[in-house]
């Protein structure tokens, strides 16, 4: 993957370039081999996949790209997961990018159409009233959510990916101006950088032929958030807990087995609620969890060691494969200063966007396990 | 402004306005029961086309809310925007005036200006306002 960042100078293209050279010259391998190619970007434009590879002589493939918001780039994996899976073809990429250093700032838009858009809401506003909803049911402080951005931030400074490598603060993190109450600057991920990150899928036979390092696919999941137009639990993301208890089944495994895992931490509140919703801790105990430690680094469970969404920012369609990049540098035991030990199940986990009514739109849940 | 400038209004048609009040329309299935706003065509519970309009409830109560202090170009900070349930099961977002804005406070609908159009045009909907709290409840 390509240092996250602001690049405005650069275009979509290139810095999805960045990425896929990057994998191929670092495997070593015959770009011929790539049968097919899943692009994920959520403003990246139309044809994203083929705008980037075309620079590169990769062309005349099938080329899928792929919108799910911000869950664009676990579909693009999960699609290309299926295509694997039932034969179609050996070896696929999938890339994702995004650049939002050419929006201009401010919060992202909410689809035209969308009748609370329409009133003011923004995503910032959503998650706020999310965690509003928590500290009146579980008594959370407006401090016990920033602890998230402390920890991600710390965990990012391991990071030579993330856009944001420098540690901060409690203190810091509350001066931040706020943003939508309870929510400063810093309890939200940054809206406004380029992301840019690829992987390789391949059949498992012929994995070796490829190269020594390798991990297996356990769970792939995707599924879209129920519309209710009335009374919705704003402190229990549903799409979370069903996508990712339909990846336990796939995998087999249950969240004791999870030693790491790569959570969408968009806001602080959404990282706290997901503790729950994926069975780390039980319901109300989030921020408790957090506030012992057990979820950095050598905690119970080791979440978002890469800095998450928080240190790397949110390139919308480059997160998801971003995450999936970081588990695969865990499990191979290439993470460096944040090597998780003895790190063999992990799970990465993506939520897209804001639609009113719903809880999010789209999720998309996988689980790797180390090949060796 | 000509005298014979149109109005801007977001949703005129799944409102009544009432002098400053407005009562929200809904879709009532008869087929399950169900109610939804703003008003359509078929049931999303049970996919009837049985839907009936029918004013939602004068009062509302807020289940949570949050002031925006950054908002999208068109809106003005700081901004009280709330999610509001009625007892039709029926949650419908939207700015809020008055105070204090709490869980749990009762809001009223009223009509009113959410936001300006790049043009200078003021443009108006349904809005909530807080209602005073009676006498003899805390």
């Amino acid at each position: 993957m390509i240092r996250f960042g602001r690049h405005p100078e650069r275009s979509v293209a290139d810095l999805g370039r960045e990425a896929v050279l990057g994998l191929i010259q670092g495997m070593n391998l015959d770009r011929e081999r790539i049968q097919a190619a899943y692009g994920s970007s959520v403003f990246g434009g139309p044809l994203v996949s083929q705008r980037i590879l075309k620079e590169i002589g990769m062309t005349g493939i099938p080329c899928y790209n792929m919108e799910n918001a911000c869950a664009s780039g676990a579909t693009a994996f999960h699609m290309a997961w299926l295509a694997v899976g039932m034969g179609l073809y050996d070896v696929v990429l999938v890339v994702g990018v995004e650049q939002l250093s050419t929006f201009g700032g401010g919060a992202l838009p909410i689809p035209a159409d969308d009748i609370e858009g329409h009133h003011g809401i923004v995503m910032p506003g959503v998650y706020a009233m999310r965690a509003q909803r928590y500290m009146k049911e579980y008594g959370a402080k407006p401090e016990d959510f920033a602890l998230v951005t402390v920890k991600n931030r710390y965990h990012g400074s391991m990071n030579p990916y993330a856009q944001f490598q420098e540690p901060v603060t409690l203190e810091e993190v509350m001066a931040s101006r706020m943003v939508a109450e309870p929510f400063n600057l810093l309890q939200c991920c940054a809206g406004n950088g380029d992301g840019a990150a690829a992987v390789l899928v391949c059949a498992s036979e012929i994995a070796k032929e490829l190269s020594d390092k390798a991990i297996t696919v356990k769970a792939s999941h995707i599924t879209s958030g129920y519309f209710k137009g009335g009374y919705r639990d704003l402190t229990w993301p549903e799409i979370t807990y069903r996508a990712v208890h339909k990846a336990y089944e796939m995998a087999g495994v249950g969240p004791e087995d999870i030693d790491l895992v790569e959570l969408h931490d968009a806001f602080t509140i959404a990282e706290i609620l997901y503790y729950e919703t994926m069975g780390f801790c039980g319901r109300g105990e989030g921020y408790k969890f957090l506030k012992d430690g057990k979820s950095y680094l050598g905690g119970q469970v080791a979440v978002n060691v890469s800095g998450g969404l928080m240190s790397r920012g949110h390139p919308l369609g480059s997160t998801g494969v971003a995450q999936i990049a970081e588990m695969f540098w865990q499990l191979t035991g290439q993470a460096g200063k944040r090597q998780v030990q003895n790190a063999r199940i992990g799970m990465t986990h993506v939520t897209g966007g804001g639609i009113s009514g719903v809880d999010n739109g789209a999720c998309g849940v996988h689980i790797f396990a180390a090949t060796q | 402004m000509e005298a014979n400038q149109e109005m801007l209004i977001y949703g005129a048609e799944w409102m009544e306005r009432d002098g400053d009040g407005v009562r929200l329309i809904v879709s009532h299935c008869d087929s399950c029961g169900s109610s939804w706003f703003p008003k359509r065509g078929v049931c999303p519970k049970c996919f009837s086309g049985n839907l009936v309009e029918k004013p939602l409830s004068e009062e509302g109560e807020i289940y949570s809310f949050t002031r925006l202090h950054v908002t999208s170009k068109r809106f003005k900070p700081p901004l009280v925007i709330a999610y509001v349930d009625f007892p039709e099961d029926v949650r419908v977002c939207g700015q809020v005036e008055g105070e204090p804005v709490e869980i749990g406070s009762k809001v009223e609908i009223v009509f009113g200006q959410i936001r300006t159009e790049p043009d200078g045009r003021p443009v108006y909907s349904y809005k909530f306002r807080v209602k005073p709290k009676e006498a003899g409840h805390q």
